[in-house]
């Protein structure tokens, strides 16, 4: 009897302490998320194998690509951010092909796909040790999504406990132009964004 | 013993799930075009299908082929980006399995990638359609919901995992050259 007591007991206390386990640790996605260096517009903010600044961040409603003689016109149920800024790596020639926007409340918009790889975006290119290299990012987020966004980097999304960069950015989203112009240049820069400002 | 006899017991159950199942499908409801469907993960409002040779991005394919594609609205509201609609959106030929469909987004008419949260589009989903198969006057869209689950069994991992269809819509088909 008291065997058979006993037996139940200890069988409780396990579940309970599974049950326990079960809803107090770190959910699978926080165990394997990258390891986040976080920093704020212009300045270098430093990973284990890439740095990154960004100078500016762009608000428009409606982005124009011009590109090998060709112009197309993008509209968006929201609005264009268009982020421009520097990376290097740092030991070793890699590739960042993950950019996000992470909104105030926390929803993440990743780099547009509908701009024509023509206009070289962050994932286009490859950065080598000691070369810095200026990036574009472009987004498209509603526009409560712009205002406190964090613009957040990594070499890739599939890589779990690697690095990755935040940058909080300073947009109010209040200030937001009609339209922008990204030229692809055949000189100097590989693109310019019109109007200059 | 007593571990054997349990297994025997889970499979027997299981089978016989399986079976009930098969034998009562549930009854998914029958959806207006124009309504908003709620998917957990989607809102689907579907507007309208067609049969034609032409995608929407008007470039004809070098091999002729019919096209069944089907106008909607989306939204995308869970709080990532994602484009694998085709899970979500479905029609189905008398006794042929269909290819993957092409979505195109309608801003650009061109191919659609990712679809932003919270960010309404119209897109064409194209179903390429056999060729020695009558398309029919009216097609059945079946609408499939999706569920989060904030620790899935297997890894305790969150994600989206597909349910039972949420709904049905009959479309008729225009035929457009």
């Amino acid at each position: 009897m008291m065997r058979v007591a006993r037996s139940v007991l200890a069988l409780l206390f396990a579940v309970a302490v599974l049950y326990g386990m079960q809803h107090t640790r770190p959910l699978y996605s926080d165990i394997t998320s990258p390891i986040v260096a976080s920093g704020g517009m212009n300045r270098r903010v430093e990973a284990s194998a890439f740095a990154l600044s960004l100078d500016r961040v762009r608000v428009a409603r409606v982005l124009n690509v011009e590109t090998f003689g060709k112009s197309k016109t993008y509209t968006s149920s929201g609005v264009w951010l268009v982020v421009e800024g520097e990376a290097e790596a740092k030991f070793e020639t890699l590739g960042l092909t993950s950019g996000e926007w992470l909104s105030g409340s926390g929803v993440r918009y990743v780099l547009t796909d509908r701009v024509p790889a023509t206009i070289e975006m962050m994932p286009g290119d490859v950065y080598q040790p000691g070369l810095p290299r200026h990036v574009l990012l472009m987004f498209e987020v509603p526009e409560d999504a712009v205002a406190g966004g964090t613009v957040v980097v990594a070499r890739t999304k599939l890589l779990p406990l690697d690095d990755e960069i935040r940058i909080a950015t300073n947009v109010s989203g209040r200030d937001i132009e009609p339209e922008l112009t990204i030229r692809r240049n055949h000189k100097g820069p590989s693109w310019t964004v019109l109007p200059q400002r | 013993m007593i571990a054997g006899l349990g297994g025997l017991a889970a499979s027997a159950i299981s089978f016989s799930m399986t079976l009930y199942e098969a034998a009562h499908p549930p009854k998914v409801p029958v959806v207006q075009a124009g309504q908003q469907i709620d998917t957990g993960r989607w809102f689907v409002t579907l507007r309208s299908a067609r049969v034609g040779t032409v995608p929407p991005t008007g470039v004809p394919p070098s091999q002729p082929v019919q096209l069944v594609m089907v106008d909607m609205d989306v939204v995308n509201r869970s709080a990532t980006p994602n484009n694998v609609l085709y899970r979500v959106v479905a029609i189905s030929a008398p006794a042929q399995k269909l290819e993957m469909p092409t979505a195109y987004l309608d801003r650009d008419k061109y191919l659609a990638g990712y679809f932003n949260p919270n960010m309404p589009e119209r897109l064409t989903m194209a179903w390429e359609w056999p060729a020695d198969v009558p398309v029919p006057d009216k097609v059945t869209v079946t609408v499939t919901g999706q569920i989060y689950k904030l620790r899935d069994n297997l890894y305790g991992a969150s994600g989206w995992y597909d349910r039972d269809p949420v709904a049905r819509v009959d479309l008729p088909v225009e035929k457009v050259p």
